[in-house]
């Protein structure tokens, strides 16, 4: 396409994560001449979703990244006594890449028909892609694997009413486009800053959600589900009406801290637990708080216990069961919604193109000051700059990030807990020892169009200790299967046949003492309380440097400002924060993305007063969304509105 | 119009619509008067209304995109179809994602097109998947005298396949045409055309020529006809859980009152 970019700009976006793309819609949205680029082809950078091709892609460009543009020529387009800095950087360079397969390549004819047929290879292959040879199927290495193990998994059993489909790695990849795999998969707090925000800017005609069905934890070795909402309190028989009191009293007192700051006297520099501990909770209510509800660990202070622990209500029961929402086609939807605003509004994007290097000259009180920006080697001038952490010249950076974030994608043939209906749940899983991060897992199936029925995709997400592997290791093998599968063994459940085979409802009550530490022993009870753990069919796991809390501003030009990476957090807060920071510094007094009008709301000349279409391709329903908007904040609709399930 | 007698149509519009619904357009901006609009453009097409096929009473909406490279003159397409006129000048409205033409089909029936416009802004990129999502039918646009637009319309459909599927996972109609067949100069023949639409899967394509108002309701008449055959065919998917955020919902105080 032909390079006939205007060269003046009141903002210059490089980068399409969410914080840059948040920015380029607001600036847009106030009428600035907004330019936004990315270097990759596809929107979004490290908070991109893709299909199983695009993911693939994306790991082969991680191995062999573009080489910088030879810089030439760029000295041409700068003016006296300005200096050019050559963009980028390794900040965000994805590390410790593990692709892998569980499953056989093809499947051989007979078994395509024959669901339940016996396996009779004991060596099944198992399928390495390490960091060298992800490339092509043919590159594989196989590796034979302990017989034992493999006998195990051929299973003696056959168990005839788990008729999962049969996967191939052909199979799999025909079925590509139905996949949406996150890189930061993040949920949104129902009444978070994002909702807030996507909903007072309009934004939200743009996008549509899934509520999380529901909040799991781990529990004496076994999944078990938090009760959320009333209708899971009164439901679950895991709480004995003596413990709904607690919990309740518990909460309120966590709800109305700011009116009763008595009842956290003595506990504002102990942790969470402490307080906790002293509310006589039993052992499982108090787990349900600090790990699923506060989402906290057990060094945790008090106070930010009770924050997150209203941070969590304040966002119950506004759309579905549980505080949270997902994204429908992934994460990697979000930042596009506000690109489109930002296009909409006259932004100008352009994407597979980066900004080669930053031209500044020495200005004021010997701050450097930002003039353009060489692309293509050409010069684009810029009142202001926002660039995303990767694309900033080394030098802008104080420090290097010094955390990363370990992330596993995996594709299973399951849910981690079956249930009647799909499931889109959030798992905080604790640390060993309860102390330590935890690993948060996502799990998400078809109906967010992760992937094709029959299917789940299960995230998980935590802090970088070592490698994505090694710090997610308990949790995958605690939750998941991972050894190979040729296409044809059906499973048995070879944990459950040394242990109970006790249905999730009748489990431990309050005779559960000191859950904590004890699931790592117990090596007979770790089944998540189901028949069948999913297995996996195909894995992924990468670091990523976490660049949310390196300090942005210190070395920046002063009209130039930077946009971290994803971060641990479950949700896109940080993201929404920084936007919102970096947009009232370079427009201190502009509204920040004042609600843009719907398309009816928009009287072209000529054109009569009937009322414009919504957004959605069911008549019928959009009629029913705009009465919901025009009345506003009345409760019952919301609830009808959240209460789908 | 005799010049519209020798555009070449495939499939040819005879041949394939007879089955379909004739339907009568409601140009409610007919009148709009644009100081620019060309002479030979301002002819609306009026299908005889056939008898209303009593059944559907609702009001069906159908979003149509419209994509190709840069100055193919999508944008034009857009204005020329929705409000019959013609502006070399033409900037999209600022702050709207899409243009909508109401059709009128029968006494009672009518159908709504939102035309999605790239918005002039993405032309150097691929589109975000916002744009796409939930598409009936798609319109390819190249210039026929300008060889890259009709080699990239190879990438644009590759793109829309990859992005958005009919629910039932097949692709999303599709329409090529090859815009500003009034200019002398080409540099596309129409073998070639032939050949791309056959390979990719389009339901059909035409020269049009928007400048001149050549085939350009007749081919958007053509494929709303077969998103209106698809559409027909498939089940309605009734209630969604897809949430669409809007209003500020209930109050959080819904745990609380549990047990008080």
């Amino acid at each position: 396409m032909e390079d006939d970019l205007p060269s003046e700009y009141d903002v210059i976006v490089v980068g399409t994560g969410m914080t840059e793309s948040i920015v380029a819609a607001a600036a847009s949205r106030i009428g600035k001449r907004v330019l936004h680029l990315d270097s990759n082809e596809y929107y979004g950078g490290l908070w991109a979703s893709f299909n199983f091709e695009g993911i693939q892609k994306w790991i082969e460009d991680c191995h062999h990244p573009a080489n910088p543009q030879e810089e030439n020529v760029m000295s041409a387009v700068a003016n006296d006594g300005e200096m050019l800095i050559k963009a980028g950087n390794q900040f965000s360079t994805i590390s410790n890449i593990e692709e892998k397969w569980y499953i056989v390549e093809e499947l051989a004819d007979y078994q395509e028909g024959l669901l339940f047929s016996r396996n009779t290879q004991t060596d099944g292959g198992e399928i390495k892609g390490d960091v060298d040879n992800t490339k092509k199927e043919e590159d594989y290495e196989t590796e034979k694997h302990e017989e034992e193990e493999s006998e195990a998994g051929c299973g003696k059993d056959i168990v005839p009413h788990a008729p999962t489909q049969q996967w191939s790695q052909a199979k799999l990849k025909k079925e590509y486009r139905k996949f949406n795999l996150d890189l930061a998969p993040k949920l949104l707090f129902a009444r978070g800053s994002l909702v807030e925000l996507l909903i007072s800017s309009n934004i939200a005609r743009y996008a549509e959600f899934r509520s999380v069905t529901r909040v799991l934890t781990w529990l004496d070795g076994r999944l078990e589900s938090v009760p959320c909402s009333r209708a899971d309190v009164f439901a679950t028989r895991h709480v004995t009406v003596v413990e709904k009191r607690m919990l309740m009293k518990l909460l309120t007192a966590c709800m109305e801290y700011e009116n009763s700051s008595k009842e956290f006297e003595g506990f504002e520099d102990k942790p969470f637990l402490e307080y906790l501990k002293s509310k006589k909770l039993t052992p499982n209510l108090l787990h349900y708080v600090l790990y699923a509800i506060a989402m906290a660990t057990g060094t945790t202070p008090c106070m930010e216990g009770v924050a997150r622990t209203q941070k969590f209500l304040n966002s119950l029961g506004r759309y579905g069961n549980t505080p949270f929402l997902w994204p429908m086609y992934g994460s990697g939807e979000i930042p596009q919604c506000f690109c489109r605003l930002c296009a909409v509004f006259g932004g100008l994007y352009h994407l597979k193109r980066a900004a080669e290097a930053v031209i500044v000259s020495d200005g004021e009180d010997s701050n450097l000051t930002c003039h353009a920006i060489v692309s293509g080697g050409r010069r684009l001038n810029t009142s202001h700059l926002v660039l995303a952490v990767g694309y900033a010249p080394p030098q802008f950076l104080q420090t290097a990030p010094n955390g990363g974030v370990s992330r596993g994608i995996f594709i299973t043939d399951r849910s981690i807990l079956p249930a009647d209906k799909e499931s889109l749940t959030l798992l905080q899983f604790p640390s060993a020892d309860g102390c330590g991060e935890p690993v948060t897992v996502i799990e998400v199936g078809p109906s967010t169009n992760a992937c094709p029925p029959g299917m789940y995709v299960v995230h998980m997400t935590c802090k970088q200790k070592i490698t994505a592997r090694e710090d997610l290791q308990t949790v995958v093998q605690k939750l998941l299967h991972t050894e190979f599968s040729d296409g044809a063994m059906i499973r048995t459940n070879t944990d459950t046949q040394s242990t109970q085979t006790a249905s999730p409802n009748k489990t431990h009550s309050e005779d559960s003492e000191g859950q904590e530490g004890n699931e790592t022993e117990d090596k007979g009870k770790s089944d998540p309380g189901s028949d069948l753990k999913p297995q996996v069919l195909w894995s992924l796991f990468f670091n990523c440097p976490e660049t949310s809390d390196c300090d942005l501003t210190a070395n920046v030009p002063t009209n130039v400002f930077l946009c971290s990476g994803p971060d641990v957090d479950l949700d896109f807060e940080h993201a929404v924060k920084q936007a919102k920071e970096i947009f009232s510094k370079m427009y201190q007094d502009s509204e920040f993305l004042p609600r843009a009008p719907d398309p009816e709301e928009i009287v072209l000349e000529g054109e009569e007063s009937t009322p414009g279409p919504v957004f959605e391709g069911d008549s019928s329903e959009a009629k029913a969304d705009e009465n919901k908007s025009e009345l506003g904040d009345e409760e019952e609709k919301g609830a009808d509105d959240g209460g789908a399930e | 119009m005799s010049e519209k007698t020798h555009l070449v149509f495939w499939p040819r519009v005879g041949e394939t619509c007879q089955n379909t619904l004739y339907w009568e357009e409601t140009c409610r901006t007919e009148n709009l008067g644009n100081p620019e609009e060309s002479d030979s453009g301002s002819e609306t097409q009026v299908y005889p209304a056939m008898e209303t096929q009593s059944k559907l009473t609702t009001q069906k909406l159908y979003k149509i995109i419209v994509i190709g490279d840069p100055t193919v003159g999508k944008t034009s397409f857009v204005q020329r179809y929705v409000q019959n006129s013609f502006n070399k000048n033409y900037k999209g409205t600022v702050g709207v994602d899409f243009a909508l033409k109401i059709v009128k089909l029968s006494e009672t029936q009518t159908v709504r097109l939102q035309l999605w416009d790239i918005a002039g802004q993405e032309r150097f990129t691929w589109m975000t998947r916002v744009y796409y999502k939930d598409c009936h039918g798609c319109v390819i646009m190249f210039d026929l005298t300008n060889k890259n637009s009709f080699i990239n319309t190879r990438k644009w459909k590759i793109d829309v396949d990859s992005k958005c599927t009919r629910p039932d996972g097949k692709p999303i109609p599709c329409i090529l045409l090859a815009n500003k067949c009034d200019l002398p100069y080409r540099q596309v023949d129409q073998m070639e055309i032939e050949d791309l639409y056959k390979e990719h899967n389009f339901i059909g394509w035409t020269e049009t020529s928007v400048k001149e108002g050549l085939m350009v309701d007749d081919s958007m008449k053509f494929l709303v006809d077969v998103v209106m055959q698809q559409d027909g065919s498939q089940e309605v998917k009734l209630l969604s859980e897809n949430l669409k955020l809007t209003g500020h919902g209930p109050t959080s105080k819904s745990y609380m009152r549990c047990f008080c």
